[in-house]
């Protein structure tokens, strides 16, 4: 869709016409200058129009801020505050006066959510202040009543996160801390009792010695009840004449005595349950330089070997398996070589957190080769700044990994946990963060904060979700441990309508005519970049009365004419502070950025499945073999329905004045099941109620005909998934999904299964 | 006068093009009714009406009285009245005396029609002036976020009837025909679009007030209300006859229980109207030589101008008067 606004220019100041605007507007878009003052420049504070409706973000509810829960429950410790509330309302909302606690309980949530922004606070005494600051705003008996119920029916209580820059850190440092401290409970528990049963051993000889049986010992050990009532002296003669004793071999005590003392004196957990340390102290776990966690985990690779070996060889010892004549030799030959990750995963891990614009390039090179060899890193790298090793100005300053890729370029080890996301979407990502710090081995977090003074007053919430759904920094994540397979490993999530290019959300706005104007508008990454202050002069501002000649939405420039000069403008919808909206001209630099970042898109929608080159040839194949199988399956049933739907009104007409029971007529709007092809989607138009359930879920797949009676239009304009929910919100139930067209949609055993009663 | 020359035949056929309106020239706006609301399914049935019978919106109106069905005239490209609460009758009554050229159209709910708007039903239903009266029984106030309305069985839990409504459900198609000069009665559901349809067409041919009981599921507030009809075709019996409505082979086969039932036999329709399992959907009862209110009123001269002077001028006859003004 181009939109011709006006082509004629008008006359210059004298008379002549003025110089064609064709120069200008090539000249912006080829060279970004402006030769032409029709081209106005973008000031700063110009932001995507996609961002209009979320202008007062506190207003809204959304996962901010999130409440990290006290606790040792790692999966349940993380919520949003919008969560925990309606939880809350789940339990305390259930009688006569539900909707007056929703009310106040809203707008609680809202002080609550206000008073978070200033950073970290605890939930209580933020919930303290906003008690009272609503009560004593409105002073009514009522609100404060429901405040005070959901006070007392409130059992949780943690650290509330606003999205900030300093999001990330805390998030992945909070879930790893949680993780670790189960890790090392483990640990703890597992050295604890080995010293004891090791000590056992030691202690079952000494008892059994000259020493262990003197007198003085024994009345020490019946009490000085028992002990007044028997003679000592005569009991320990009794017990150490005439008797063989319990000796250790001198080998055993010493081996048992090196373990005992290898157990006391490492480093990693404490040596018994109460966190005792007996004048060691504990190695630190965190860092905030890649290089000094590496160096950390080689510096302590012989103690880690030393203790392993000390745990295996010491359950032997408590259960009395060791042999010398067998272990001896085997245990001798250990060495830091039989160090596999199945030992170390019972040991505690590195955490590493920094800031991908302190990483030098070395640094970066490292991190990769230590994500390869499995060191049991896990990296949280924070991106502040998306342009940085992207733009030409800001490529210069960086020659190492640029963090945007640093994801992308880890999971070509193929062995270490990958998750690549933004602040926006960590609450989402939390069980995959979850499995990331779990899993044993390297796993690596690249997280965009939204943070940068470039981005206007832009929250961070919205800039690290424009990230994900602009594509620029498209959310996703590679888990080793969930299966064997690329498709089991790979996942695209957080990503909104992962099918597209870019999602496409439907704007409205108020027409200069003052009507009412509606579009479906992609959000491209040009929409993001489009908020960068450092852009700008690839901007322009297009003149409100059209003179600025033909323009062209960017998506449909981009999809058309890649960086050709096609006499049109590729233009965005941006709005002012006061929410007027623009027409901005992107320059050809800009059009190229957004084509590599959608380039990068297309390739992690290949590994995940999604638009998949080679699934796509495959499946034409499959598809021209299938369709030869029901042409001939169609031939040999002839009265065999091979319309896929009824579209028109010609076949959803029928009413019941065509023909009455009796002397009933041939004409069969309802269709026979029986020679329907089970393969294809169908709806039994006839009986359709109108009750738009179908079109609500996909209005591509599901058309209304002439009658207002739905059919499906284009069954591959959905997923088999959206088949199955209009099968299952259908009224009428008279939907029938068929079976799957892509055999490589996620989830499809549970989907037949689901379709099975609508067969 | 036809103008039978070939630009005149043209002329009149392109006006024929013209005139036709489709579906979505009756749609106006978007339906703010929840997804999978069976009023959805009437605004489709009606709109699919004014274009086969080829009605004019100007010459079409639709009255409404308070409640979810209540909106369909927000919805329908013609003229609408959304009246007040249970008095949507009385102001198509007036229409139709009004402006006799109009079709008349009323959209009610059972809550409107059956309990603030009862007098007024039953009133209607004696002075039967030629309009369609559909009745979207959903058994339940669903605008105002469940309430149990004069249908709701017994036992529907609601905010008003907490621990389930007390009395039995009023059933209307009884009421309405023991109410003197019913004319048309019939009885549809919503998720049998063909028999909504054929019912509705059947309705607005009638001569008279044709009273539609529409059994309207609501998903939201009354969700397993008619689960067992929805899911069970046993439970619906489908009536027909050849002087009323027949039904489609698909249809048939889809619905196994079949009644050939005559729509001139009002005591067979009173006692199919207290039938309610198997819910029996179709035309009831059907009488077309009941005397349309509308219609005395307008053939009936008394209250002309003409026949007031003629009074008169009879009263005054009786009276001579002479000058000086003495009575005789």
């Amino acid at each position: 869709m181009s939109e011709t606004l006006q082509t004629d220019r008008a006359a210059g100041p004298e008379g002549r016409p003025e110089r064609t605007s064709s120069q200008d507007r090539a000249s912006f878009y080829l060279a970004g200058h402006r030769m032409h003052t029709h081209l106005g420049d973008v000031a700063f504070g110009l932001r995507s129009a996609h961002f209009a409706p979320f202008r007062r973000l506190d207003e809204l509810r959304y996962d901010y801020p999130l409440v990290l829960a006290d606790g040792d429950d790692v999966h349940g410790t993380m919520t949003s505050l919008s969560g925990l509330v309606d939880d809350l309302l789940a339990r305390v909302a259930t009688g006569d006066d539900a909707d007056r606690l929703r009310h106040h309980a809203m707008l609680l949530e809202h002080e609550v959510r206000v008073r978070a922004n200033g950073g970290r606070a605890r939930l209580s005494a933020l919930w303290d202040q906003a008690v009272d600051a609503l009560v004593a705003e409105h002073g009514s008996d009522d609100l404060a009543d429901s405040l005070a119920r959901l006070t007392v029916a409130r059992d949780v209580d943690g650290a509330v996160v606003a999205c900030t820059r300093e999001t990330p850190r805390h998030v992945v440092g909070h879930l790893w801390r949680l993780v670790q401290r189960e890790r090392m409970g483990h640990l703890t528990a597992r050295v604890a009792r080995l010293r004891g049963a090791l000590q056992d051993i030691l202690d079952a000889e000494q008892a059994d010695s000259p020493a262990g049986l003197a007198a003085a010992r024994l009345a020490g050990s019946l009490g000085p009840v028992v002990g007044a009532e028997v003679d000592a002296a005569a009991l320990s003669r009794l017990l150490t004449e005439n008797r063989p004793r319990f000796v250790l071999p001198d080998s055993r005590r010493e081996r048992v005595q090196g373990l005992l003392d290898v157990l006391t004196s490492q480093r990693f957990v404490p040596c018994d349950l109460e966190g005792g340390l007996e004048g060691t102290e504990l190695y630190g776990f965190e860092y905030t330089d890649v290089g000094e966690a590496i160096a950390a985990y080689h510096e302590r690779y012989e103690p880690t070997a030393e203790l392993a070996k000390a745990l295996v060889v010491a359950e032997m010892e408590a259960d009395g398996r060791y042999r010398d004549e067998i272990h001896d030799s085997l245990f001798a030959s250990w060495s830091v070589a039989d160090l596999d990750a199945e030992t170390l995963a019972i040991f505690p891990e590195y955490l590493v957190r920094v800031d991908a614009e302190q990483m030098s390039a070395e640094e970066s090179v490292a991190l990769l080769e230590a994500l390869a060899a499995g060191i049991p890193l896990k990296v949280m790298v924070q991106v502040n700044d998306l342009l940085r090793g992207y733009y030409p100005s800001e490529r210069q300053a960086h020659s190492g990994v640029s963090a945007r890729m640093l994801a992308s370029a880890a999971l070509t080890s193929g062995e270490s946990f990958v998750l690549q996301c933004a602040s926006a979407a960590l609450f989402h990502a939390r069980d995959r963060i979850i499995a990331g710090a779990s899993a044993p081995g390297a796993a690596l977090f690249v997280v965009y904060s939204g943070e940068g003074e470039w981005l206007d007053d832009l929250p961070h919430y919205l800039a690290s979700a424009a990230a994900i759904e602009s594509r620029v920094f498209p959310s996703f994540s590679y888990d080793p441990s969930a299966g064997d397979t690329w498709a089991e490993r790979f996942a695209l999530a957080c990503n909104v309508q992962p099918e597209r290019d870019w999602p496409v959300h439907r704007l409205t706005w108020s027409g200069a005519d003052l009507q009412r104007v509606t579009q479906d508008v992609p959000f491209t990454a040009a929409d993001f970049w489009a908020c960068d202050a450092r852009l700008a002069p690839h901007l322009a501002v297009a003149a409100e009365d059209g003179s600025d000649g033909t323009v062209v939405p960017f998506a449909e420039h981009v999809a058309a004419n890649p960086g050709a000069w096609a006499d049109e403008l590729p233009y965005l919808l941006m709005i002012s502070r006061d929410d007027r909206l623009h027409r901005v001209l992107v320059d050809r630099p800009l059009v190229h950025m957004t084509q590599r970042s959608v380039e990068a898109w297309r390739r992690l929608q290949e590994l995940g499945g999604i638009h998949n080159s080679y699934v796509t040839r495959e499946l034409a194949w499959q598809r021209e073999a299938f369709e030869a199988e029901r042409a001939r399956w169609a031939a040999s049933v002839p009265s065999a329905t091979t319309a896929t739907t009824a579209p028109g009104g010609s076949a959803a007409t029928g009413g019941a004045g065509d023909a009455s029971v009796p002397g009933a007529t041939e004409v069969d709007d309802l269709g026979e099941p029986d020679a329907r092809d089970p393969y294809l989607p169908w709806i039994e138009t006839a009986r359709c109620a109108t009750c738009n359930e179908c079109t609500a879920i996909n209005d591509r797949m599901f058309t209304y005909n002439d009658n207002r009676q739905a059919y499906i239009a284009d069954p591959d304009a959905g997923t088999y998934a959206e088949l199955v929910l209009a099968a299952e919100s259908c009224q009428v139930a008279i939907i029938h999904p068929g079976r799957p067209r892509n055999p490589n949609e996620p989830g499809l055993p549970d989907l037949e299964k689901r379709a099975e009663p609508f067969a | 006068m036809i103008d039978f020359s070939r630009d005149g035949v043209a002329e009149c056929l392109l006006r024929l093009y013209d005139e036709r309106v489709e579906i979505e020239g009756f749609q106006k706006g978007v339906p703010r009714w929840c997804a999978g609301c069976g009023d959805n399914a009437v605004l489709a049935a009606l709109q699919r009406l004014l274009r086969d019978e080829g009605l004019r919106p100007e010459k079409t109106v639709f009255v409404s009285g308070i409640g979810c069905s209540s909106r369909l005239p927000h919805y329908m490209n013609t003229y609408g009245f959304h009246g007040i609460h249970g008095r949507a009758l009385p102001v198509a009554e007036g229409i139709r005396l009004a402006r006799p050229d109009l079709n008349v159209f009323v959209n009610t709910g059972d809550g409107d029609s059956f309990s603030i708007g009862a007098a007024h039903w039953l009133h209607a239903i004696r002075y039967n002036m030629r309009m369609v009266v559909m009745v979207h029984d959903n058994q339940i106030y669903g605008l105002t976020k469940k309430q149990a309305s004069p249908t709701s069985p017994r036992g529907t839990k609601s905010n008003t009837t907490p621990r389930g409504s007390y009395l039995e459900g009023l059933n209307p198609l009884t009421v309405t025909l023991g109410v003197q000069n019913v004319s048309f009665v019939a009885q549809v559901a919503d998720w049998i679009p063909e028999v909504l349809y054929d019912v509705i067409q059947a309705a607005f041919h009638h001569d008279g007030l044709s009273f539609i009981r529409i059994v309207q599921r609501c998903p939201e507030w009354m969700p397993d209300n008619f689960d067992r009809w929805l899911h069970d075709p046993a439970k619906v019996t489908l009536l027909h006859h050849p002087t009323s409505l027949s039904i489609s082979p698909a249809l048939a086969r889809l619905y196994p229980n079949h009644l050939e039932h005559d729509p001139s036999n009002i005591h067979r329709a009173r006692e199919l109207a207290s039938v309610q399992d198997p819910v029996p959907i179709g035309i009831l009862y059907h009488d077309p030589t009941v005397p349309r209110y509308d219609e005395i009123l307008r053939a009936d001269a008394t209250h002309s101008g003409t026949a007031v002077r003629r009074l008169l001028d009879a009263e005054f006859d009786k009276f001579a008067v002479q000058g000086g003004g003495t009575r005789v």
